[in-house]
């Protein structure tokens, strides 16, 4: 198993923005986290990279606490820009080599010579959508055991949301697994082999996509449309 | 990984910390240069002479401000904004993190207020030997300069009276002023770290608060030192010593040392325990 959460629960100024989570990954699926806004999916995301300290609950990755040796197993991309604009690509990529034992640089060179991204630049001049694939691009590089999607779609164009789902399909290794929230469930529907609802803070459905599909005859869509109708 | 924190750190912070040490020794050499003309020895001069060294006082002063000021927005920025996510999933510890930060803060601190000392002792030994040869008085200046360098003082030399009032040689001085610099560039840059620090405990305004922290630290350590200062004086009260002024200023220095060796003690202690507690990034 690589990520566990037991009765995990995070409270900000006395509300809960997630209450009594428990969940299983399991090696080898790309699960999307889907929810409103407000239900808790970055929340979720953000203790498990350990950006955020849980009021209660425990979580491990491959049996660690959250600490050094869970951050060397996970790589997270988080839902806004958050390097040093003022540094050119070439540098982050020797920063991330430096840290993290498996980022391969040749990978991402090459992604980045892919997408005509020039290495040399600095980070604050290229656009939006650029930056995005830069940020995904990094995170992608990496052979880690769980990958954390924080709305890895969200800011680009649709031919661009093309490139970042073959991208993650393309580069993340059969023994690791993906979790990626969105709002955009349409788009990612197929790439998913599970889903996890959250609904105010709480789990209200983890399952496998299939499954979910055969029972409802429904896409993730139109259930996800369904379930948070408001 | 401490080593790596250590070389992305120093590379960060290089880049604005040169600019700022080049300016003050630019500065420091344009005093000199100033300072070796005929400019001020006329008597119409005295205001200009008084506005320079009005603007060479602030100019260090903003300088040296600007360094701590500028390592303090560097912990802040790097830490705890957009930048903490990078560092903040790194594989690495919190204390990491903090001790980085904390040794590359300190040798730039320690090397700018090391340049400003040597700035202000260079102008006064410009100034001053520009006096002694414009007045005839080489010899003066020549036997000063030997006497200083002496580790006791002797009843013909010129340091017995610079001996007489403050109990210690000049180069004693030096020396427990170097410590002081040492330890109090130290404490100087924990304060703004332990006050981010506790300004993230706050859940709202967060660097409001350690802007409330900093200030309140700074007072803190300013009572403490000068409580502790107090305790040269009252044994000499105590003892009725003839040369009240000789016997304080002989043990001040040592007691200033002391009280800022223990609030970095305390500040540093209290920052390794703000840095373990886990994280929230907003």
């Amino acid at each position: 198993m690589i990520l566990e959460c037991k009765d995990l629960t995070k409270t900000y100024h006395g509300f809960p923005a997630l209450s009594d989570i428990s969940l299983q990954i399991d090696e080898g699926h790309i699960i999307g986290l889907l929810g409103p806004n407000g239900s808790g999916k970055t929340t979720l995301i953000k203790l498990i990279a350990g950006l955020l300290s849980p009021s209660s609950g425990t979580i491990s990755i491959e049996g660690n606490p959250v600490g050094p040796a869970s951050k060397s197993l996970i790589s997270y991309l988080p839902d806004h820009f958050y390097l040093d604009g003022h540094r050119k690509v070439k540098d982050i990529i020797g920063f991330f080599h430096d840290f993290y034992r498996d980022f391969e640089p040749l990978r991402a060179y090459d992604m980045l010579g892919k997408l005509n991204i020039d290495p040399n630049q600095k980070l604050k001049t290229f656009s939006k959508g650029t930056k995005e694939k830069v940020h995904l691009i990094l995170a992608m590089s990496r052979r880690a055991k769980l990958y954390l999607l924080d709305e890895p779609i969200a800011g680009v164009d649709p031919a661009a949301r093309d490139y970042i789902l073959q991208t993650i399909l393309s580069n993340y290794d059969e023994n690791a697994s993906i979790l990626i929230s969105t709002h955009l469930i349409s788009d990612i529907e197929n790439i998913l082999d599970q889903v996890v609802f959250l609904h105010k803070g709480r789990i209200h459905t983890h399952a496998c996509v299939d499954e979910l599909r055969q029972e409802t005859h429904k896409s993730i869509d139109d259930l996800f449309r369904e379930v948070f109708k408001c | 990984m401490l080593r790596k924190l250590l070389k992305y750190e120093w590379r960060a912070t290089c880049k604005v910390m040169v600019i700022m040490d080049s300016a003050l020794i630019l500065l420091t050499l344009a005093g000199c240069c100033i300072l070796h003309t005929d400019i001020f020895n006329h008597t119409d001069a005295v205001p200009m002479a008084v506005l320079m060294v009005t603007l060479y006082a602030l100019s260090l002063t903003a300088l040296g401000i600007a360094t701590l000021f500028y390592l303090y927005f560097r912990f802040y920025r790097n830490l705890f904004t957009q930048e903490g996510y990078l560092m903040h999933t790194l594989p690495v510890t919190p204390l990491q993190l903090l001790h980085s930060k904390l040794i590359v803060g300190y040798i730039w601190t320690l090397l700018n207020a090391s340049l400003i000392m040597v700035s202000i002792l260079c102008l006064a030994f410009v100034a001053g030997y520009h006096f002694a040869v414009t007045h005839g008085m080489d010899g003066i200046w020549d036997r000063m300069i030997k006497e200083l360098a002496l580790e006791s003082p002797a009843a013909e030399n010129g340091i017995n009276a610079f001996y007489k009032i403050f109990g210690y040689t000049p180069l004693e001085f030096f020396r427990q002023l170097i410590w002081l610099q040492l330890i109090g560039s130290f404490v100087s840059l924990l304060t703004g770290y332990v006050s981010i620090l506790l300004g993230q405990l706050i859940e709202k305004y967060k660097l409001m608060a350690s802007v409330g922290f900093y200030i309140a630290l700074y007072i803190i350590n300013q009572i403490f030192c000068s409580i502790l200062m107090l305790v040269p004086g009252l044994q000499i009260l105590v003892q009725d010593t003839g040369n009240f002024l000789y016997s304080y200023y002989r043990d001040m220095m040592g007691y200033a040392i002391l009280s800022q060796f223990l609030v970095g003690i305390v500040f540093y202690i209290a920052a390794v325990f703000l840095m373990r507690r886990r994280v929230n990034l907003d």
